[in-house]
């Protein structure tokens, strides 16, 4: 039913009404550690750059992410937020959407997911919806966009909102929404390949620049889904559906890329018990590689040290560790995922103080290693080792106080 | 941005960042579940956390389940630890019992300052059992025994089934019947093609035990109950090797009259009114002679006829002997055709014994058509 612009007013349950969750804020886990076993004094030593200490913009946020502070960038995203009338307890309320507004949303829900804060992401994803709502469009906006079509949301915000409901264990709900954006996608691929504009509209010319950098984006998207699709269904623990989707991606990837996905194949099916096929997948990727590069020369080591594991064969895994670390670059992070490797696998052979010893240089050595894998591996060999480990833990804990933001997944200290 | 800082993340796959199954290895953070036929591995350490070094350290390892004391380390070496030392014991056991198991770590040891110290560590574990095993058996004519066993994963975890064997008896040989699925292309899906299991989900597979040549007329054979064991050896994720064993699998030994009537040969198609010959094997199963009447007088069948001398006297037959019959039958109906009705009588006791559903003949109206299908079974070689 047309009516004269500017008379309709849609009702609040048909546009889109988000805000920040109350109580949303963060600290810093790792200060509240330090404080907890080395006391306040120590705790004030620790500087990581917080939301006041940067500007309250775009800027501020980057400075933020880029330096790994999470929880920093979130309360940021807070503020922001605030000032487009979608802060704290404003959920429900109607406010204006714009390009940038939803930019932070995006930021804001990618951070949560991030820090593995699922429950607060699916409440305030949920106002969203499917991002189908009229005034997520840039057509309900006509004073600001003119005569300009089509939505407001970034393409990322939209697979972003279609994972969340995996990340939160409904995966049967996630694949669902998955699913009908491929199914999105793939029109937009059949319209641009046909000659019209993406979504349907407008003809092009033949040939045009435009049109092949519209099918490059949307193939890479459709890539994109289909590894959110892959995830989920790891994460759901179906195995099959997740080797349909790697099919489908197996169609549809860049040559360069296909070796590192056989070999996800590969580590799939060990994940279920068959050595037989993972094998059978592994080759598949080594005949794809070319083993004079260095870089996938150590790939493929770690393949193979993979099915040895697989067969209980520590021994020759260690040897494929060992020579990948001889081919690797100093500092990068094939050397750290080696010695971390290595470590856990020198402590089935039963050489558990070597272990120790390569991870714990591996992780003191450079501050950009101490990650959350690495760590929490060192921190339970040094349970095993002695009853040293808490003193052992809390000078890790040190380490972490002075050279990590404010990210670092705190639980893998096991303290 | 967020994107440059996963590419960071040792975990994460070079140009693939965005997929979660990564290369990394992460140490199990609990003990998690074991099942029987599955090995237990341990690490045992022994750490001096002192400052003083300690002399004449013997440890003895030992894993006590329900029913015995299995001896994994055996405490015989005596030895030295300095301060911060270790002395580092891989251990695995293949564990064969059900139920509680509690391993037990005895170390004794003497420092500077005390002669002779003890101190003991336990660790307590249950083994559960992974699998459950359904068989039924099928007694078939020529004593072969078809054998259906069902394998239900009972564990937690998803299980592939790297090998489901019949170790069979002496007497017979054995026959896999399961249908090997070679075609990795094929649209069956990936639990089907390599044999995994969810929780709860079973794999059936069927096997064919016929006896060992030169043993088929033995008694042994029809009396024999013991038919074999099931040899089963699964994965669970990561490859870790469970394996298991069955106990001898037992049938119902086949029952048969004490006369009995198989068939040698019969045609597979018929032309209807016209005659064709079937020849039928006539077995004494008793301990005593009998005499024998044949009796073709057909009143229950419509369908068919038999010609021919009707009462026909086949002699004498000794416990265990074997005789041969020529009948001729003539279908009266078209279409798939059970004969039956032969009824033998045993003169020597007046018994009758009366065999039904002895043989299928597909009865059709036209010779031409009996050719063309006999010719194309030819060809197929079906």
């Amino acid at each position: 039913m047309a009516a004269t612009p500017g008379t309709y007013y849609p009702a609040k349950e048909q546009l889109t009404c988000p805000g920040v969750c109350v109580g949303s804020d963060q600290g810093d886990p790792v200060r509240d550690l330090v404080a907890k076993y080395q006391g306040e004094s120590e705790a004030a030593k620790r500087h990581s750059l917080a939301a006041d200490s940067v500007t309250t913009d775009i800027r501020g946020l980057q400075q933020l992410i880029s330096s790994g502070n999470y929880r920093a960038a979130l309360n940021l995203t807070s503020q922001l937020l605030t000032m487009y009338n979608q802060g704290k307890g404003k959920a429900g309320q109607i406010s204006k959407h714009s390009q940038s507004s939803l930019q932070i949303w995006l930021t804001r829900l990618s951070l949560l997911v991030k820090l593995k804060l699922f429950s607060i992401a699916e409440a305030e994803a949920e106002p969203f919806g499917d991002l189908e709502k009229p005034d997520v469009f840039l057509q309900y906006y006509p004073e600001l966009y003119g005569g300009r079509r089509g939505s407001l949301a970034p393409w990322r915000l939209r697979l972003l909102l279609a994972q969340i409901p995996g990340f939160c264990g409904k995966h049967t709900d996630s694949v669902n929404r998955l699913f009908k954006l491929v199914e999105c996608v793939r029109t937009m691929i059949r319209n641009v390949k046909a000659g019209l504009a993406a979504d349907g509209t407008v003809i092009l010319e033949p040939d045009n620049k435009e049109s092949q950098e519209a099918l490059e984006c949307w193939e890479e998207r459709e890539r994109q889904v289909l590894y959110a699709l892959v995830n989920c269904c790891i994460a759901g623990k179906d195995f099959e559906s997740a080797v349909k989707c790697l099919d489908m991606l197996l169609k549809i990837e860049k040559e360069e890329r296909k070796a590192s996905l056989l070999s996800c194949y590969g580590r799939l099916y060990l994940q279920i018990g068959s050595l037989t096929k993972a094998e059978i997948y592994f080759k598949k990727a080594t005949n794809l590689r070319n083993l004079d590069n260095a870089q996938e020369k150590i790939e493929d080591l770690l393949d193979a040290a993979a099915l040895d594991i697989g067969q209980g064969d520590y021994a020759s895994a260690l040897t494929s560790y060992e020579a990948g670390l001889k081919l690797c670059e100093a500092g990068s992070k094939q050397e750290k995922l080696l010695k971390n490797n290595e470590a856990v696998c020198l402590l089935y052979l039963g050489r558990l103080k070597e272990g120790v010893q390569i991870l714990e240089s591996s992780v003191t050595s450079d501050p950009a290693n101490v990650q959350g894998n690495p760590m929490l591996n060192l921190c339970t060999l040094y349970e095993l080792e002695s009853s040293y480990a808490l003193q052992k833990k809390i000078g890790m804990l040190g380490m972490v106080s002075l050279h990590s933001p404010d990210s670092f997944p705190t639980h893998s200290l096991k303290l | 941005m967020l994107k440059l800082k996963l590419k960071e993340d040792v975990n994460s796959v070079d140009h693939l960042e965005e997929l979660s199954l990564g290369k990394l290895l992460i140490l199990p953070q609990a003990f998690g579940s074991i099942y029987l036929g599955e090995t237990f591995y341990s690490y045992i350490c022994i750490h001096n956390d002192s400052t003083e070094s300690c002399r004449k350290i013997t440890l003895k390892a030992d894993l006590q389940t329900s029913t015995q004391r299995i001896s994994l380390v055996s405490g015989q070496d005596e030895l030295k630890l300095a301060p911060g030392e270790t002395i580092d014991h891989v251990i695995q056991h293949e564990v064969k019992e059900l139920g509680s198991h509690i391993l037990v770590c005895d170390v004794t040891y003497s420092s500077q300052s005390a002669e002779k110290l003890n101190f003991r560590k336990f660790f307590k574990f249950q083994v559960m059992k992974p699998l459950d095993v359904k068989t039924k058996f099928y007694n078939a004519d020529k004593d072969e025994v078809y054998l259906e066993a069902q394998v239900q994963n009972i564990t937690q975890g998803i299980i592939t089934l790297d090998k489901v064997l019949l170790e069979p008896s002496n007497i017979f040989t054995v026959k896999t019947l399961s249908v090997e699925n070679e075609n990795e292309d094929s649209e069956s899906g990936i639990f089907s093609n390599c044999t995994a299991l969810q929780p709860q989900d079973s794999w059936q597979y069927l096997f064919c035990l016929s006896p060992k040549t030169g043993l088929s007329n033995d008694k042994l054979v029809k009396t024999i109950t013991s038919i074999g064991k099931l040899d089963i050896v699964w994965r669970t994720p990561f490859g870790d090797k469970g394996r298991l064993q069955t106990s001898q699998l037992q049938r119902q030994p086949p029952v048969s009259g004490e006369l009995s009537v198989s068939v040698i040969s019969a045609p597979s198609l018929a032309q209807i009114h016209k005659p064709f010959p079937l020849m039928l094997k006539v077995t004494n199963n008793s301990e005593r002679t009998v005499e024998l009447q044949l009796n073709l007088e057909n009143k229950a069948y419509t369908n068919f006829m038999f010609t021919g001398v009707v009462n026909n006297l086949l002699g004498l037959l000794e416990p265990g002997g074997v005789s041969k019959i020529k009948v001729d039958v003539i279908p009266e109906s078209i279409g798939l055709q059970y004969i039956s009705g032969i009824t033998i009588r045993d003169l020597l006791l007046g018994r009758d014994y009366v065999f039904t559903d002895l043989v299928q003949v597909l009865t059709l109206s036209d010779q031409d058509l009996i050719n063309v299908i006999d010719l194309t079974t030819e060809k197929t070689g079906a």
